[in-house]
């Protein structure tokens, strides 16, 4: 008896942990229907972890080293598809310019027909390829010249809106390209006259502000009205510029310096002179004597 | 003996109701738990010996079983129970603060999930296991092993005195 006591005291522990996994079993195999004792299955059981283990380390480093195989064919892979969107980049950059061109040419084909079925003058199109490189508003330089009909003097107009707009006027034709002076050019003047009350008035470059000409001989009773008719047109009275042609709006009266009769005003021109690609030059055959003799007069 | 024995009952209802019902919605990280059971289970074993963290952790499996509607019941038991005689490594590992504490506890949960899988596989079926180890085991070891730092301080500030005696029994 006291064998068997001093056995149990010495392996208590061993026994209650026995005596508690007996217990558990024995609870699962009647409480789990599912659970049949399976020699082969419990042995399974056994070794199942260790080839879970097993299986997840080896999976572990095969995965390992297939994701830099991946990593190094995904990096390819995106660098390819940059190249390929930066070319769609270009590709898309090209289409809208060759769409802003279409509808540029269009409108100038457009421009052309009109005057030439309302006028009945000649033209010709040409793209503006240089400017003055100080004033962009103020030079530009036309890809056709003496060769294809172009001579001095000749009138320039340029489409926006829907609208034929005075641009200038040819100074110097080479025989492959032209120079023209712009409307904002200080040395550039045209009769003109206001929509609203036809009074005939004198329009004239200025460098004061890019887009702003200078409306000469504004009669004192004239007042911007909110109707929106404070357009100024070509009067047509000169020899160089037909009538009927805007070159812009109104924006601000002031009284004139030099004559007290009359006022001045600065006038917006309606087509941005710094971003325009193409214009039409009217073939208009001026005579340098007439002109001469106008020069002479206006002086 | 009585006043220790309605302890561990009541803590054994509180980790049973804090595990169960809905308010630990509170302490819950990815609708994952600490292993409670696990902690309180070890620290039992390491300050009051290993048959009482057996005891405590056959008792804690069991009632867990029964009031969660376990469908095999005895399975965490026999798990807890392993487990609770596990923390005689502390013959060896002598723990006394901490670190050694977290230590002790971070084997246990790996001797745990060891278990878990072998019995797994004998009782429960194979997606219970690998939802185990892919949904909760990382984020349940992390969580239980912080959990365990402030449980074992203050484990140690009510039963200084058992774990000297634990020790010089050992």
């Amino acid at each position: 008896m006291r064998i068997v006591k001093g056995f149990l005291y010495k392996y208590k522990k061993i026994l209650i942990l026995f005596f508690l996994i007996i217990i558990s079993f024995v609870f699962m195999f009647t409480s789990s229907s599912s659970a049949v004792l399976n020699f082969k299955k419990i042995g399974l059981s056994i070794i199942f972890p260790f080839q879970y283990v097993f299986h997840a380390t080896g999976s572990f480093f095969v995965n390992t080293f297939n994701s830099i195989s991946e990593l190094k064919k995904s990096r390819q892979e995106i660098n390819r598809l940059r190249n390929e969107l930066k070319q769609y980049k270009q590709i898309i950059i090209d289409f809208n310019e060759l769409k802003n061109e279409i509808t540029n040419l269009n409108n100038l084909l457009e421009l052309k027909n009109e005057i030439e079925n309302e006028l009945s003058i000649d033209s010709i199109a040409c793209e503006v390829v240089g400017r003055n490189p100080e004033n962009l508003f103020d030079v530009l330089i036309i890809n056709k010249g003496s060769k294809d009909g172009i001579k001095d003097n000749m009138p320039v107009i340029g489409y926006a809106g829907g609208k034929k707009i005075l641009v200038g006027k040819v100074v110097e034709a080479t025989l492959f390209a032209s120079k023209v002076i712009t409307i904002q050019n200080p040395s550039f003047s045209v009769g003109s006259i206001i929509a609203k009350d036809r009074s005939h008035t004198i329009v004239q470059g200025s460098k004061k502000n890019p887009g702003i000409v200078k409306l000469l001989y504004v009669p004192k009773n004239y007042n911007i009205s909110a109707e929106e008719l404070n357009f100024v047109y070509t009067s047509g009275d000169s020899l160089l510029f037909p009538g009927g042609i805007e070159i812009g709006k109104i924006v601000k009266i002031y009284p004139s310096k030099k004559y007290e009769n009359f006022n001045e005003a600065d006038v917006q021109i309606s087509i941005d002179l710094s971003k325009i690609d193409y214009v039409i030059v009217l073939k208009i055959d001026t005579n340098k004597e007439i002109i001469k003799f106008i020069e002479g007069l206006s002086n | 003996m009585i006043k220790k024995i309605l302890i561990n009952i009541l803590i054994i209802c509180f980790l049973i109701s804090s595990i169960l019902f809905n308010f630990n919605k509170f302490i819950r990280i990815n609708n994952v738990l600490p292993d409670f059971i696990l902690i309180f289970t070890v620290l039992n074993g390491i300050f009051f010996g290993p048959i009482y963290g057996m005891i405590f952790g056959f008792a804690c499996g069991l009632s867990f079983e029964i009031v969660s509607q376990f469908p095999i019941i005895g399975f965490y038991a026999l798990i807890y129970t392993l487990i609770g005689y596990s923390t005689s490594i502390t013959r060896i590992l002598y723990v006394d603060n901490a670190f050694t504490a977290t230590i002790t506890i971070l084997l246990l949960i790996l001797l745990k999930s060891f278990l878990f899988l072998s019995l797994g596989f004998l009782f429960l079926n194979i997606d219970e296991i690998s939802f185990y180890f892919k949904n909760i085991f990382i984020i349940q070891t992390i969580y239980t092993v912080i959990i365990s730092i402030p449980v074992f301080l203050i484990y140690k500030r009510f039963n200084p005195k058992l774990r000297k005696s634990y020790n010089h029994d050992v």
